[in-house]
């Protein structure tokens, strides 16, 4: 009876059967069992947490500051949890707002590799290192060296490194916020691309990301 | 709390229950995996839409997203972000920006190509339709209101207009529902990005 009143169920005298697990505890006067339970969650603590980071980049026209793509056949998926750029200068410049798009790919061509970091370094190496057949990270100088570039930009953001500016980074994903991960499936890419202006100043681009099993 | 458990009668021949085997403190257990139905659902489909390099303009409809009678949709707003930008210095000030719940599309403007966040997303219906550069949508009510400057020297070159982790609960678009980021009456200048997270879900009744 009523809202929030202490109760308890009692199931009948343990069987031989599977064991569910409970934490004992005592409310009420009575010891009772409360079930663990396992959340499915879409940000699953189990799976590993990796970075990508791509520092002290020039501010180029065009220039892909990040890259994160998985090669075909790979076992693995990547589910992006945050996006962050972040613009920097090593003595005063004369800036202005710049803007940076995240973009999805399909393969990489000629760009500069760089090593992902884990969160936990009990975490599994990524799949393979290198350009196959596992992922791969880095940045690279020409669009035209991004083959199979799917031309849809899913968000933006922008950045000033001018020392009077104050804007100096931008959130471009927050799984936070959507409440779900950005997917890249094996095959597939993402990337962070400065708009057509060269701009001025360098930048830091961070991606942090989980992998898990390809569906 | 001391770690315990409850056991069943052996397994029967019935539906199963789902569950994760565990060895907790040297007994093999199992927990339960549940689904939590929550409003943020986490398997209905987001996209990404974003209007791009918009310069800027009195009143101007930077970016418009409807979902049109017939979708058998709902869309659910989870983020409305603006950034400004230039291509060279500029003397800018800020500028304001509105977030707008309309009823029609208005006419003109080009269209913009939704994202997935997973290439495995069900395409949207043809009734979701989102543009830069309309005119006249009919407007319905002033959502939100934010300012930003292309200024060099300003400082907040990004607004939020609308955030879902603040409002606890998306903005609601139902059929023949939509929204527009409408630039305040003074030109400014710079150039400005909208982009707009949605998800996509079945409509009710």
């Amino acid at each position: 009876m009523g809202n929030g009143v202490e109760s308890y169920i009692q199931v009948p005298i343990d069987g031989a059967g599977r064991r569910i697990r409970t934490a004992e505890v005592s409310k009420g006067g009575f010891t009772v069992q409360e079930e663990l339970i396992s959340l499915e969650a879409h940000q699953k603590t189990d799976l590993p947490v990796y970075i990508l980071a791509s520092l002290d980049r020039a501010a180029a026209a065009s220039y892909w500051h990040a890259l994160l793509c998985i090669n075909p056949d790979c076992t693995k998926w990547a589910e992006v949890i945050l996006i962050k750029v972040i613009a920097q200068a090593t003595a005063v410049v004369a800036g202005f707002p710049m803007s940076f798009r995240i973009y999805r790919f399909a393969t990489i061509g000629t760009a500069t590799e760089l090593t992902f970091s884990k969160l936990n370094t009990d975490n599994p190496d990524l799949p393979p290192t290198g350009l196959t057949p596992g992922f791969w990270g880095g940045h690279g100088a020409a669009p035209d060296a991004i083959g199979g570039l799917i031309n849809v930009p899913l968000a933006s953001g922008s950045i000033n490194p001018e020392e009077g500016g104050a804007a100096l980074e931008t959130i471009l994903f927050d799984e936070k916020v959507t409440g779900q991960p950005l997917l890249v499936r094996d095959g597939g890419g993402i990337g962070v691309q400065q708009y057509a202006t060269a701009g001025v100043g360098l930048v830091d681009v961070i991606i942090v990301f989980r992998t898990r099993d390809k569906d | 709390m001391t770690e315990s458990y409850v056991q069943l009668p052996q397994d029967s021949t019935g539906k199963k229950l789902r569950s994760i085997k565990r060895t907790v403190e040297g007994v093999l257990v199992e927990e339960q995996v549940i689904r939590i139905e929550a409003h943020q659902k986490a398997e209905e489909q987001c996209w990404g839409v974003c209007a791009l390099d918009s310069a800027v303009g009195a009143n101007k409809y930077h970016l418009s997203l409807l979902n049109g009678s017939g979708s058998n949709k709902w869309l659910e707003i989870i983020l409305v972000k603006l950034a400004m930008q230039a291509t060279a210095a500029v003397a800018g000030f800020p500028a304001a920006f509105r977030l707008i719940r309309t009823s029609s599309e208005g006419t003109g403007g080009t269209a913009l190509t939704a994202g997935a966040f997973n290439t495995g997303n069900t395409a949207l219906p043809a009734q979701v339709s989102a543009k830069t550069g309309v005119s006249t949508p009919t407007e319905v009510s002033t959502l939100a209101s934010g300012s930003a400057t292309a200024e060099d020297t300003g400082g907040n070159s990004e607004t939020i207009l609308f955030n879902e982790k603040i409002t606890q609960q998306p903005l609601l678009l139902k059929e023949g529902e939509g929204i527009t980021v409408k630039q305040y009456g003074t030109a400014n200048v710079g150039v400005v990005d909208v982009t707009v997270f949605f998800r996509v879900r079945a409509k009710e009744s």
